[in-house]
């Protein structure tokens, strides 16, 4: 781990700079004791905000592989050239820490329309024509990606175009022009992007997922964004994002392939050395406020037309690494366990028949990233396949749920991965700034040895905090035809059920009446601590309390809707099924 | 478990193309093998056989993406499917069951220290997988799901639909995955006799690898020492070319989806014709004016592209767009490709695109598998492994006057197929529309 008297020395010099412009890209440490503001410190204290660059995570020089040269310009630039002279190719990458996790709902998508525009007009190539132009006369095969917590832009060409690749980066990430016509037409192709994502059934069922898991925050996970927004965004917006976040001090400038390391930091001075950093700190100024937990479990169903299979997600609030840095590590090894086709995790499910695959994983994030389960359920085992899954992932914290040797077998499997990405040169650089922008350089080149130091009691921990201590949500696309094939009742008992629904109830009265047809309505179960069952109808845009309406409800009912001995409480019916719905103590 | 010592291969690939070897043809027990040697640490190899949607018809149809996948989830004796998936992920070794349209096998990438290991185990499960009924039940479950789930992706479905329907009554119309009639017709025993009769056979095998093994080593590779000669023949019943004359709209409504996808099959030069590479050229420019012309100018849709397929025996172009506003992204496209048959493509153009060519043959070398992958796909296609290293070259002599003459000489009417809302079709007239 990054040794924290190194945290400390930087806090103190970035201090010490902080009155004139130069710095050392120390800016990317939210100071608390700089300017400004008193607001966001009380803020911090307060718990609403992430830190961006907690003192693990800060870096002087760090540790890289020994064909991987950092320098660091005195804007802050980082710069990192990995040597490889496999083939005559060299790739130029820029990252910036934006992205979803820097946008509220008025910015929603706009990172990655940004990404866009960089491809566009600029100070020295004044129209897109003249930017394209220049891409094919070196050669360059380019792209850019806008993930939650990271914005790449990339290209690759012959090496021997190396000195005019980073020029030409260089003019593009400090100068566009945000021309307002070639704006308003990227808004559309955006759009069209957009469009073609909503054109698969699994987006639907994705997007639906996220909104559960994220909130009211779930601009802050969703770099595709909001139709809207990106239609209306303007030049000003885009500046606006340009002063927010694309200064040298917050972004990292990699250079990979047949080059000579010290030619390639002397052009980069010589492009970038003038490129201005920020004058403030930019997560103290703009800081990213913390994910409120799941408040409850959720199931819902997805049924789309175009759909012909069933597909099943869940997913939890997983560990981000500025506060849990093990247990991202921890994450990975468990889900590499369940991974392995010997593992009772793949044998209890998918071997048995309920799932024609299924698959566990964590992604990496600086601020708390998902877990997510995918899997196919064999469609004539629906049910069965959900109950079954909820048991396993019950069953995950027994100490025998897997062996030493599959423990010690994920380790290699993860090791060896991390190996692979050596491999190809224009892809191994982005896989180097993914782990720069969601963690650190070190998180990258030290992956192998923290992986090795995994515990069972690691992991432990992390199933305890993240699965055990966390609520779920759970969501199953289904094509129409097959919605006869799920048993709704049981599928979501103990859970709280959102169904899509025809019907917007318009009075209490109006539930009491359609309460016996589940599948004509959409409602949530909750329980509190004092036994009470609280039923909420829900509306696209609105939530409608009904509690004691419903309560009264079963209270007129009770012959037809009556406690059993086991505490389950039949609430609906529908021809012989029944809805049950556990009366139970929720937290406790 | 042996200790790796390949942790930091980087060392080894500096300075790397210096050292590596050109690829060459050697025979091993009359099996051919394409060994091109890179000291990288890492060795990437392909053993398949050659046939594909051949040898079968269409009842059967996916029958060998069913066997192959099966072997890989029984495993061998002593070494259950479970058990060796994972031994290899433990080992580093990633084992891919493949098949395609024109052959099946396995694609290898593993540690140079295991990869005798890997290429041991890949021998037995060609000849001798367990191929027992319960692995078949799964991989065939799994199968239907595949075959469902992209015909929900809208991009696959379209992909799939306008290549059966301009192959029908040829060997292309058989889909490799199945379908879900194809699929209710195949049994247990029957794709496991077409695995242990059919299938595997010396006489079509072809392997190549790729990497840090040296030639001595892969001449004591059992695997050639053991697999059967069947001696079965292969003929793809193709078209000799794909030429439209007119233009046609073939459509398939679908609701729900928030944009239309498109294709335009234009017709193409058969393969190891001289108008092949400038064919290519052309519509590797034609797919940058698609970009300018679709995407930069009129903002008709987020991925316009134009392109070559090289993929199939029977080659043709493709024009693709997915846009809210069909008629009008069809006209464009249209419209471009036709004033580059009037005009012809400018110096500028023609001599961006070669740098660009040289780009991305770049990329395909830099890593094993790409590389061993492109000697595959070029022998099972075009019957010319040489032809992965030869393009390049292929490329620098051609001149613009060809490129211009091919793209006169075989862009002519267009058949246009589309999947989305067919009541947004206002004009039918814009597809009806030859070039020349």
């Amino acid at each position: 781990m990054m040794d924290k008297k190194i945290g400390v020395l930087k806090a103190f010099l970035a201090i010490g700079v902080l009155g004139g412009i130069v710095s050392c890209g120390l800016f990317k440490k939210s100071q608390k004791s700089t300017e400004p503001t008193k607001m966001s410190d009380t803020l911090w204290n307060q718990n609403q905000y992430y830190e961006m660059f907690p003192d693990h995570l800060v870096y002087d020089v760090p540790k890289l592989p020994e064909n991987f040269h950092f320098k660091r310009l005195p804007n802050g630039l980082e710069v990192v050239v990995i040597e490889d002279h496999s083939v005559p190719l060299v790739t130029v990458e820029i990252a910036v820490h934006n992205g979803a996790f820097t946008e509220d709902s008025s910015l929603d998508g706009l990172s990655h329309l940004y990404e866009h525009m960089f491809f566009k007009a600029n100070e020295k190539y004044r129209s897109q024509e003249e930017f394209m132009d220049r891409i094919k006369e070196l050669g360059i095969v380019f792209n850019g990606t806008t993930s939650d917590e990271r914005v790449n832009y990339f290209f690759t060409m012959p090496s021997d175009n190396w000195r005019e690749g980073i020029e030409f980066m260089a003019n593009a990430i400090q100068f566009p022009l945000f021309d307002s016509l070639e704006m308003k037409k990227e808004n559309v192709v955006v759009a069209g992007e957009f469009q073609r994502l909503e054109s698969n059934p699994f987006w639907h069922i994705y997007f639906r997922r996220n909104k559960y898991l994220w909130q009211d925050l779930i601009t802050r996970k969703n770099a595709i964004g909001n139709y809207d927004v990106i239609l209306n965004a303007t030049p000003k917006i885009m500046r606006e994002i340009q002063k927010r976040y694309y200064y040298p001090n917050n972004s990292i400038l990699v250079i990979a392939g047949d080059v000579n390391p010290d030619s390639v930091f002397n052009a980069v001075e010589e492009y970038l050395g003038s490129w201005q950093p920020s004058d403030f700190d930019i997560f103290e100024k703009y800081p990213i406020p913390r994910f409120k937990p799941v408040p409850h479990n959720v199931t819902f169903i997805e049924k789309r037309e175009i759909a012909r299979m069933p597909m099943f997600m869940k997913a939890w609030q997983g560990p981000g690494t500025t506060e849990d840095i093990e247990a991202t590590y921890a994450a990975d090894v468990f889900f590499t366990i369940l991974s392995q086709k010997t593992n009772r995790f793949q044998k209890n499910l998918v071997d048995s028949g309920y799932f024609l695959q299924v698959s566990a994983s964590y992604l990496t994030s600086r601020f708390t990233g998902p877990i997510s389960i995918y899997g196919i359920p064999n469609p004539q085992r629906i049910n069965e396949g959900i109950l079954k899954l909820r048991e396993e992932i019950a069953q995950w914290g027994n100490p025998d749920y897997f062996t030493d040797e599959q423990l010690e077998r994920a380790k290699k499997i993860l090791i060896n991965d991390w190996k692979y990405n050596f491999e190809r040169a224009s892809q191994l650089i982005h896989t180097f700034t993914f782990w720069w922008a969601v963690a650190n350089p070190e998180y990258f080149t030290t992956y192998p040895e923290q992986i090795k130091s995994v515990t069972r009691e690691d992991i432990k921990r992390f199933l305890d905090k993240y699965i055990y201590g966390n609520n779920w949500v759970e969501g199953l696309l289904i094509p129409p035809q097959m919605e006869a094939l799920v048993d709704t009742i049981n599928v979501i008992r103990d859970t709280y059920y959102d169904y899509q629904y025809r019907w917007a109830p318009e009075s209490p009265q109006d539930t009491v009446k359609y309460a016996s047809d589940i599948r004509d309505w959409l409602f949530l179960l909750k329980i509190n601590p004092d036994r009470k069952l609280i039923v909420t109808i829900s509306h696209p845009q609105q939530f409608v309390e009904i509690g004691n309406a419903y309560e009264q409800f079963l209270k007129n009912n009770a012959e037809q809707f009556g406690v059993n001995e086991d505490r389950w409480m039949v609430i609906s019916k529908q021809g012989d099924r029944k809805l049950f719905v556990k009366l139970q103590k929720i937290g406790s | 478990m042996k200790a790796n010592s390949w942790i930091w291969i980087l060392p080894l690939i500096v300075g790397l193309h210096a050292q590596a070897q050109q690829a060459k043809e050697i025979k091993v027990n009359d099996v051919p093998v394409v060994y091109r040697y890179v000291p990288n640490g890492l060795v990437s190899a392909y053993v398949v056989f050659y046939g594909g949607v051949a040898n079968y018809d269409s009842t059967e149809a996916g029958i060998e993406y069913t066997a192959i996948h099966t072997a890989y989830e029984s495993g061998i004796p002593g070494l259950p499917g479970d058990q060796m998936q994972d031994l290899f992920a433990e080992l580093g070794i990633m084992v891919g069951p493949i098949a395609q349209r024109h052959y099946a096998g396995f694609s290898i990438t593993a540690p140079a220290e295991y990869i005798d290991t890997a290429i041991s185990i890949i021998g037995k499960l060609l000849t001798n997988a367990i191929f027992d009924e319960k692995s078949y039940q799964k991989v065939i479950q799994r199968q239907k799901a595949i075959i469902n789930n992209e015909w929900s992706n809208p991009d696959d479905a379209l992909r799939i639909w306008s290549i059966t329907h301009m192959f029908k009554g040829y060997d292309y119309e058989k889909y490799h995955k199945g379908t879900n009639s194809s699929l209710a017709n195949l049994t247990y025993q029957k794709v496991k006799d077409y695995y242990t009769n059919r299938l595997v056979d010396k006489s079509r095998a072809f392997v190549v690898v790729v990497g840090d093994v040296k030639e001595n080593r892969i001449q004591n590779w059992s695997l050639f020492k053991i697999l059967p000669a069947r001696n079965m023949k292969v003929k793809f019943n193709l078209p000799d070319r794909i030429q439209f004359d007119t233009s046609e709209l073939f459509t398939l409504h679908r609701e729900g989806m928030a944009t239309n996808y498109i294709r335009g099959i234009v017709g193409a030069p058969k393969l190891n014709t001289s108008d092949e590479v400038p064919y290519r050229l052309a519509f590797e420019i034609l797919d940058d004016k698609m970009f300018v012309e679709i995407r930069t100018k009129r903002n008709l849709s987020y991925a316009p592209a134009a392109f070559y397929t090289t993929v199939m025996k029977t080659p043709y172009a493709i024009l693709y767009v997915s846009s809210t506003l069909p008629d009008s992204a069809a006209s464009v496209m249209w419209r471009t490709v036709k004033n580059v048959i009037e005009n012809g493509f400018s110096e500028k153009e023609f001599r961006n695109t070669k740098e660009l060519m040289r780009t991305r043959f770049y990329l395909q070398l830099e890593g094993n598998a790409s590389m061993a992958g492109a000697y595959v796909r070029h022998e099972m296609i075009a019957g010319d492994w040489q032809r992965a290293d030869k393009y390049s070259d292929w490329i620098k002599q051609t001149t613009l006057e060809q490129v211009n003459g091919a793209l006169r000489k075989y862009a002519r009417g267009i058949r246009w197929y589309y999947l989305g809302d067919t009541t947004q079709i206002k004009n039918k007239q814009v597809y009806h529309r030859i070039l020349q």
